[in-house]
Order: structure tokens, then C-alpha cells, then sequence
């Protein structure tokens, strides 16, 4: 008599090994299709155990057996209405408390169940140790330990499978997990509500179980079969949302489990130094006193690095030097076109470019060896104070890059008023160039005192920060902030090809960028110094400066410091060229050659460089222009990405507005407090 | 165990990944899992922030992360369901 050939059904989430077990019992003898009216791939084939022929059908890889895709319906339609003989489960060794969860799901089946605990080699090398028998006993199925991929552990699942199929061992049926308190009362009471309604071949329990889950297919299934009023009833339960209820009971199951039959590596030897390291850099208070350290040394490291570049302005002023000597037959308006406009504008733009890899160093080593990220949580006290949502600390540390980015990455937060006070605050964080303009200047006017007034800038930019924040939200935003967590990435050893290559791809976005805008800045600045009769004094640049100077009278500021600022408007970076260019008009340019001369000790260099710049420059007005550049006029792309992202020319406006007025006021208080320092 | 992670994360607070094993008196792999599950039961939410990530387009002085996949940070928040389901717990 020929007996009916025995199937076997292999199922498990996704890159558990599931496939490698089928190809190790089927060998070549197996059929690949389509599941019927799906286009989801059937695979289907034939083994020998000891004469006897199996059938074994691998199911699609599926997270859980709910109905949220094709794969999941065809696992769980296969496993309860085909109903195999075995059902055999494939579990990742190595991950656990993800794969087990397809277990919790079957447990509910009552299907004859066995457990490949597969990839135990991966596990093994983490140092995770198991009790196969003593997760079996917990689970109540057979667990088969395997390396697919090595074809270990295949004689022993087969063993178990002909073991389970015999009539006498009809004992390995998977314990359930237990329900308990309010997930086992709304159960309950949907069970009778179902009662005698269930199509077979589901169970009342699981029709239950999957209805409080609020699965789809299931929901229409009995929604068809109950009375209109029945079903209300349900649907009035589920309607609650009680997946998370269900959720948890099957994850108290897996943590059951694990923790009685798992150990775990003493992780505690290799990871001290860095939890050591990591409890202090993230403490509520060392952590932020850490944080000012490692930025106050980082910007040392940055105006120095930077500092290595001001030499090269004594080039500049030689290729200055030579074009106008080598246009002197040419008409003298393109002479200084060249001489006064386009070189200084792009050899200060040039100069500029070291302070900018200078800070894409530091900024990059930071990022390479993890310390970044930490930052964002150290200060997020600071940002809750703020009243700032979560989702906002990125987008302002990207704002610190570059507020154009900064305002973009806002799309990540999601209330529009949440995303309208980050999207406002955003240009007061002071751009990778404004810190290039700063340790430029600073270096110029006081030397090793820069990082203190970089520490200073940054202190009045938070309270800046804090009272913008404070006058919005009154204005515009209410609501509550949740908690989050955050991943924070390992510590790495620095990387000086990955630190490299980063300070150098976004080097050359500013030399692409930064050239082009800042050429066409000084172009534009020297027409208007030049027209309309060649002298400074009368230009066209004069004038608007001179309409300006009761504003820069405040500040100390003379027209020339003020053209400056309007430059800056169209880009940071342009305010340096601007400032060559005016500075250097008429001088042959004595202002830029004296700059050059920053860096040589000898006195009489020194008298030259300070004698041009004081008589221009006095270091109080300095120490103002510096708080106008970094308390931020927003730049013309800032601004249109303001409008852009706003969609609200009221809030583009006052926001450039506001920071306008707010920078000048601090450059009014900066320059009358260094009156009195000064 | 997935009704306190959600309970925790409704607190105006922030926690790092590594702490918040502890606070639940779970391993970390089993931790992490939860919050897995919880973005795919559509509770929370996982924002992967890598400087710049795709805004470099718009703008060149951005970081490029390119070079950096290992270093990005990520938060997990409540999502707006997830806040509901915080204020039944």
C-alpha cells in the first residue's frame, strides 16, 4: 500500500539560513514557481530519509505571520490550511531577539513544530553559549542547533523531523505564550463574541488574537461572518489599538526564553575603557565641560592649521603687483579691474580657502573619530530649554556646516510649527565660513587671543540662540517635546585618508562655489569703487557706504566696513574680498601687503602692518564686525532657502529683518564695550 | 516591555542606545530589537542623520558623508501614534 508522502514546510524571517537548509536537503531535487495567483516565488522539493520520501516546501521569508504582505498570507495560509506535518522553523543564532518572533507566531498555531537554531557558528564567535535542550524544554519543540552553510547539523534536524512524525512523540507541540491582565480580558471577551463564527480550519483563539492585532484579512473574514452589531463590538475593541498589548506578550516570551537558556559574553573588559571614556564625555555636566574643551582645542587646531596660509597672501600681492605692471600699456580702468578687483577678491578668497580646510579638518576629525554625535546630546538640555524638538539637533549642527543645509534638513521635522521655529533659528548658527572670516580677522587683530573671542562668540550665538527661541515660541509655537533616544556611532581611531578626503570634497565645493560668487562680488565691488572717475572717495561705492555711515558711526565702522557688511550679504565668504578690495583701493595694495605680513616677527614688518590697520581698523570695530558677521545677516541663499522653505515671504522677511537689526545691535554693544576695554 | 519603552520615550527626556538596555533591564541586542519593532508596528520612528546626508545637492559647503557610513548618529522619537498610544499606557 502506498503511503501519502509526508510535508514538510520550512519557514523563518529573511536571512536566517532558510534557504541553505532547503538547498541541503533537496539537492537538485526541486521545483521553482509561482504561489498561485501570487507573484511571489514557490520553491518546492523532494528528500530521502531512510527510504522513506519527504516533501519539502520552503515558505516565503516572512517577519511575522499578521497579513501585512503577500508573503506573510501565503506562510500562514500554507501552515493552517495545508496544515503540514512538520512545520520546521529557522532561527538566526546570532539574532535572536528578532528571529524568534516568527516562533511566537507559530506557537499559536499548535502545528508540530521544530526548531533550526541555525548560524550557531556566528553566534558562537560573539560568545553567546546554549542550551538547545534547555530552549526546547522552554519553547516545547525540538531545537536542532545547524550551520546550514557548512552542512552541520543537517542529520540531526532530519533525525528530528522523522522523530516528530512518529506517531508515538505527538508531544512536540510549541508552548503559547501567556497572556495575562488586560490583553487576556479584551481577548476574552472577543472570543465570545466569535464563538461558533470561526470558518474553519482557524482556531477561535488565534481568530482572536489576530482580530485584537487588528490584522486586515482576518478583520474581513468575520466581519462577513458576524451579525452588523456583533462586529460592531470588535470593531469597537480594536479600534483601540492593541497591537502593541500582543506585541509585548510575544516579546516577554523571547525575553523568557533568552535569558534562561542564552549567556552572553562579559562584554565588560572590552568595552570598560570606551563606557569609561564615554560616562564622562556624556555626563550631564562633565560632559558639557568636556564638550567646551574638546571645541576650545579644536579651534586652536583650526586658526593654526588656517594660520599656515597667511603667507600665502604675500603671493597675491606679487601677482597684484605683476598684472598691473604687466597692463600698465593697457587702459588703466583694466588694470585695476584686474589688479584691484578680481585678483585681491579671489587671492583673499584663496587665503580664506585655508581657514575653511583648516575648520573641514578639525570638523572631520571630529566626525572620524565619533565625537560629534556626542556633542548633540551633550548640549540637548540646553536644546530643551530651547523648547526644541528632538528632530531639531541635526539640522542645527548641519546648519553649522552651512545654514543652507541646516534649513533643509529641517524636512525631518514634522509639525510644521516645530519645523518653523527650527527653520527661523537656523541662520543663527554661524556657517563653516563665518568661522573661517572669524579666525581670519581675529588672527589679524588678536593674534593668539582668537580662540577667547571665538569662546565668546559662541557663548553670546547660544544666548542669541535661547532668547530668539524664547520670543518664537511665545509668537509662534506651543506644544509638548517627547523624549528620544539616540544612537551614538563607536570612537574610531582617526582616519587621515577618510579626514582628508572629507576636508577636501567639501574644499572643492567652496573653491567651485565660493569662486565664482566671490569673483563676481569683487567684480561688482570694484565697478561700483571705480565708477564713476576712478577715486574711491567719489564712487558710486562711496556713496551707498556714506548713506550707511550713521549706522556705522554706531559701530566705529567707516563706509568701508559697512560695504563689507552689504557683501556679506550676498556671501559670507565675499565680505573678506570686499574688504581687500576698499581697503586696498589706491594703496597699490598696501592693506593686503601689510595683511600678508601678519606672520613675521621682526618690528619693522610688524610697524607696517599695524600701522595700516590701525589707521583703518580699530580693533574695538573689529571686535564689532566680527559679532556682525557671526550674529548673521543671513546670506541671499540662506535667505531664499528661508523663503523657499517657508513658503511665506512674511516669515523670509522678518527673519532677515530680525537678524539684521540683531546683528547690528550687537555690533553697536560690542564696539562700545571695547571702547572701554580697548 | 514594549508599552515601558514607549512609556520611557513619552518622557521629555534623551537617552543613548547604550543606557537604555539598562534602564529596561534588557540586553542591548534585545533593546535594540524593541525598538525595531516599534518603527514596524509604525509607533516610532528611526531618523538616520549622517551630516549632510541628501541635502548636499543644495548646498556645497555641506559635509559629505560619503566617507562616513559609519559615523552617522540616529534618534528613534514617538511618532504621532506612538504618542497616542503613550497617553493609554
Amino acid at each position: 500500500m502506498k503511503t501519502k508522502q509526508k510535508t514538510i514546510a520550512l519557514a523563518g524571517q529573511p536571512n536566517t539560513g532558510k534557504s541553505s537548509i532547503f538547498n541541503r536537503l533537496t539537492g537538485s531535487n526541486q521545483h521553482i514557481g509561482n504561489w498561485p495567483g501570487k507573484t511571489v516565488e514557490k520553491k518546492q522539493g523532494r528528500f530521502k530519509c531512510n527510504g522513506q520520501t519527504y516533501n519539502l516546501v520552503d515558505l516565503p521569508g516572512t517577519y511575522s505571520l499578521t497579513a501585512n504582505s503577500a508573503e506573510e498570507i501565503i506562510a500562514r495560509d500554507f501552515i493552517i490550511k495545508k496544515q503540514p506535518d512538520v512545520l520546521v522553523v529557522v532561527v538566526d543564532a546570532s539574532q535572536l531577539e528578532r528571529t524568534l518572533y516568527l516562533v511566537a507566531e507559530t506557537a499559536m498555531l499548535q502545528t508540530k513544530t521544530i526548531v533550526a537554531l541555525n548560524m550557531m557558528d556566528i553566534a558562537e564567535k560573539e560568545g553567546r553559549k546554549f542550551s538547545p535542550e534547555a530552549m526546547g524544554r522552554e519553547m516545547g519543540v525540538k531545537v536542532v542547533p545547524t550551520v546550514a552553510a557548512k552542512n552541520k547539523g543537517i542529520a540531526a534536524l532530519l533525525e528530528a523531523i522523522e522523530e516528530s512524525l512518529d506517531n508515538g512523540k505527538s508531544n512536540i507541540k510549541p508552548k503559547r505564550q501567556v497572556l495575562e491582565g488586560d490583553t487576556l480580558a479584551l481577548l476574552n471577551k472577543i472570543r465570545l463574541k466569535v464563538k461558533g463564527r470561526v470558518p474553519s480550519p482557524y482556531s477561535e483563539e488565534w481568530t482572536a488574537i489576530k482580530l485584537l492585532e487588528g490584522d486586515q484579512e482576518i478583520c474581513r473574514i468575520m466581519k462577513d461572518r458576524l451579525e452588523p452589531a456583533g462586529w460592531q463590538e470588535i470593531d469597537k475593541i480594536i479600534r483601540n489599538d492593541h497591537t502593541l498589548l500582543v506585541a509585548d506578550s510575544r516579546y516577554e516570551w523571547i525575553r523568557k526564553i533568552i535569558s534562561s537558556t542564552v549567556e552572553y559574553p562579559d562584554k565588560k573588559n572590552i568595552l570598560a575603557r570606551r563606557h569609561r571614556f564615554d560616562k564622562i564625555a556624556t555626563h550631564p555636566v562633565w560632559g558639557k565641560f568636556m564638550a567646551i574643551g574638546i571645541l576650545f582645542v579644536a579651534l586652536v587646531a583650526a586658526v593654526s592649521i588656517g594660520y599656515l596660509g597667511m603667507p600665502f597672501l604675500g603671493a597675491v600681492s606679487l601677482v597684484a603687483d605683476g598684472t598691473r605692471s604687466l597692463l600698465a600699456p593697457a587702459p588703466a580702468w583694466l588694470s585695476s579691474m584686474m589688479a584691484d578687483g578680481v585678483i585681491v577678491g579671489v587671492g583673499l578668497a584663496t587665503a580664506l580657502s585655508f581657514f575653511l580646510m583648516a575648520v573641514f579638518i578639525v570638523v572631520g576629525f571630529l566626525e572620524d573619530v565619533g565625537y560629534l554625535a556626542r556633542l548633540a546630546y551633550v548640549f540637548d538640555s540646553f536644546m530643551q530649554g530651547l523648547g526644541l524638538h528632538g528632530k531639531s539637533f541635526m539640522p542645527f549642527l548641519m546648519g553649522a556646516c552651512c545654514n543652507i543645509g541646516g534649513v533643509l534638513a529641517t524636512r525631518v521635522v514634522d509639525t510644521w510649527r516645530q519645523r518653523l521655529i527650527t527653520v527661523l533659528l537656523i541662520p543663527i548658527i554661524p556657517c563653516f565660513a563665518v568661522w573661517a572670516i572669524v579666525s581670519f580677522i581675529g588672527t589679524i587683530f588678536f593674534g593668539v587671543k582668537t580662540p577667547l573671542i571665538i569662546m565668546a562668540l559662541l557663548i553670546t550665538t547660544a544666548l542669541h540662540l535661547a532668547l530668539t527661541s524664547f520670543l518664537l515660541r511665545r509668537i509662534v509655537i506651543k506644544g509638548n517635546r517627547t523624549g528620544l533616544i539616540m544612537e551614538l556611532p563607536p570612537y574610531h581611531k582617526p582616519n587621515l585618508k577618510t579626514i582628508w578626503t572629507y576636508a577636501w570634497t567639501n574644499e572643492k565645493a567652496y573653491l567651485k562655489r565660493g569662486f565664482t560668487v566671490i569673483a563676481l562680488t569683487s567684480f561688482l565691488v570694484w565697478l561700483l569703487a571705480y565708477f564713476p572717475d576712478g577715486n574711491i572717495d567719489t564712487s558710486l561705492l562711496a556713496s551707498i557706504g556714506k548713506f550707511l555711515n550713521p549706522i556705522g558711526n554706531l559701530m566705529g565702522f567707516d563706509w568701508r566696513l559697512m560695504v563689507a557688511l552689504i557683501a556679506a550679504m550676498v556671501s559670507k565668504e565675499a565680505a573678506l574680498a570686499a574688504i581687500g578690495i576698499v581697503y586696498g583701493f589706491g594703496h597699490e595694495l598696501s592693506s593686503l601687503t601689510g595683511l600678508a605680513m601678519v606672520a613675521p616677527p621682526e618690528g619693522g614688518e610688524l610697524e607696517a602692518l599695524e600701522s595700516i590697520l590701525m589707521q583703518t581698523i580699530s580693533p574695538e570695530s573689529a571686535l564689532a564686525f566680527l559679532f556682525v558677521i557671526t550674529f548673521s545677516i543671513p546670506c541671499s541663499a540662506t535667505i531664499g532657502v528661508l523663503y523657499s522653505e517657508t513658503r511665506s515671504l512674511k516669515w523670509a522677511a522678518g527673519a532677515t529683518l530680525y537678524y539684521t537689526l540683531s546683528s547690528l545691535v550687537a555690533g553697536i554693544l560690542v564696539y562700545h564695550g571695547g571702547l572701554l576695554i580697548f | 516591555m514594549l508599552s515601558d519603552l514607549i512609556h520611557l520615550l513619552s518622557k521629555n527626556e534623551v537617552y543613548l542606545d547604550n543606557a537604555l538596555a539598562n534602564k529596561l533591564g534588557v540586553g542591548e541586542k534585545m533593546a535594540k530589537q524593541m525598538l525595531y519593532e516599534l518603527a514596524r508596528l509604525g509607533y516610532v520612528e528611526n531618523i538616520v542623520f549622517s551630516c549632510c546626508s541628501s541635502y548636499c545637492k543644495a548646498c556645497n559647503f555641506c559635509c559629505n558623508s560619503k566617507n562616513f557610513p559609519e559615523n552617522r548618529s540616529a534618534i528613534w522619537m514617538l511618532t504621532e501614534k506612538g504618542i497616542k498610544a503613550a497617553q493609554t499606557i
